[in-house]
């Protein structure tokens, strides 16, 4: 399954939530403003840092722009909104509001 | 074509509308002969904790509403265990004995369910 | 593939529908089906065919435009009364209907995504 989460780590406890709750080997998207949680150097870098280690992460390119981040975990993959697409045709998804 | 759905509530009830849309959603989808897992996450156990009285915000209760869902055919609640050690609670503090389920336990019955209504 | 899409916020105070906007092009795109798009909660807001935003975009013109491309967007009826969102207040191609479309849209799909808060 596709867990897809939209709020930045700062905000709400979403991200760590989604991860506690994602089985090893289930792909995360990061999109809106849960593209701050792919954003190297800061103090919730940590969390994406381990989840990579168990999920692949994604983070969506348009959103990550539009907010002026550049600087993306390594390990993140940045992907448009047609890999956006390709993801859900591999899974179900887990929308994570 | 599938029947299933899971509804999961992780949001707490009136300070917003998702409590109360997520109980009208899950009956008014029941009605259509839908198989429904409803889950309670994160601040969502506050939408089935005992003792919601919101007259005075001139509101409905919406945590009366979970235990009449079985006569629309839905019958299987879950809890997680963490969310509930959390916050203080325990099963017993709920309106519906639902099933207290682990963060794994959970993903199965997301993934199982194959489409997930979020509230 | 067959996917069911649901946008629970309204116009410009939050991305979802910008992102659902997206994601349905994107999802036609690469030649899928959307079997429906159900605009539930603050979601039905964005049916209002007087909403004119200057020098930006339109979001219930987009909308409108998906539909009259053949996508059935439906706006929750019971949502539209709590709001005020009226029948003769929307695009042409958006209709109102219950929980009961909400129900076949999730049975025909094989994929659901909801944007929201």
């Amino acid at each position: 399954m596709l867990y897809t989460i939209n709020k930045s780590p700062f905000s709400t406890n979403n991200l760590e939530s989604a991860l506690g709750i994602a089985p090893a080997g289930a792909p995360i998207l990061l999109y809106e403003d849960g593209v701050y949680g792919a954003v190297e150097g800061t103090r919730s870098a940590a969390l994406i840092q381990a989840a990579l280690s168990d999920h692949p992460v994604f983070a969506l390119e348009a959103d990550l722009e539009a907010r002026g981040l550049s600087k993306v975990i390594d390990g993140v993959q940045v992907i448009d909104y047609d890999g956006f697409v390709e993801l859900v045709e591999q899974h179900d998804v887990a929308p994570w509001l | 074509m599938s029947d299933k759905v899971a509804v999961v509530m992780r949001k707490a009830p009136y300070g917003s509308v998702y409590t109360a849309e997520g109980f009208r959603t899950i009956m008014g989808v029941a009605v259509f002969e839908m198989d429904i897992s409803v889950v309670f996450l994160d601040d969502g156990v506050y939408a089935a904790v005992k003792g919601q009285h919101p007259e005075k915000l001139d509101m409905k209760p919406l945590g009366d509403g979970f235990p009449m869902l079985g006569d629309f055919g839905v019958k299987k609640f879950y809890v997680h265990d963490e969310s509930l050690a959390a916050r203080g609670l325990t099963v017993d503090d709920l309106v519906v004995p639902a099933e207290v389920v682990s963060s794994a336990e959970i993903a199965k019955i997301m993934g199982e369910s194959g489409k997930v209504l979020p509230f | 593939m067959k996917i069911g899409v649901m946008v629970l916020e309204g116009p410009y105070q939050h991305q979802a529908v910008d992102s659902a906007y997206h994601f349905v092009q994107a999802a036609r795109a690469r030649g899928h089906e959307i079997v429906g798009l159900f605009l539930y909660t603050d979601g039905v807001n964005n049916a209002n065919r007087f909403i004119k935003p200057p020098g930006e975009r339109n979001i219930s013109q987009r909308l409108d435009e998906l539909g009259a491309e053949g996508i059935d967007i439906v706006a929750c009826t019971a949502c539209s009364k709590f709001r005020g969102m009226r029948p003769d207040l929307k695009v042409e191609h958006i209709r109102m209907s219950g929980l009961g479309q909400l129900a076949s849209f999730l049975r025909e799909a094989d994929r659901f995504v909801t944007f929201g808060d």
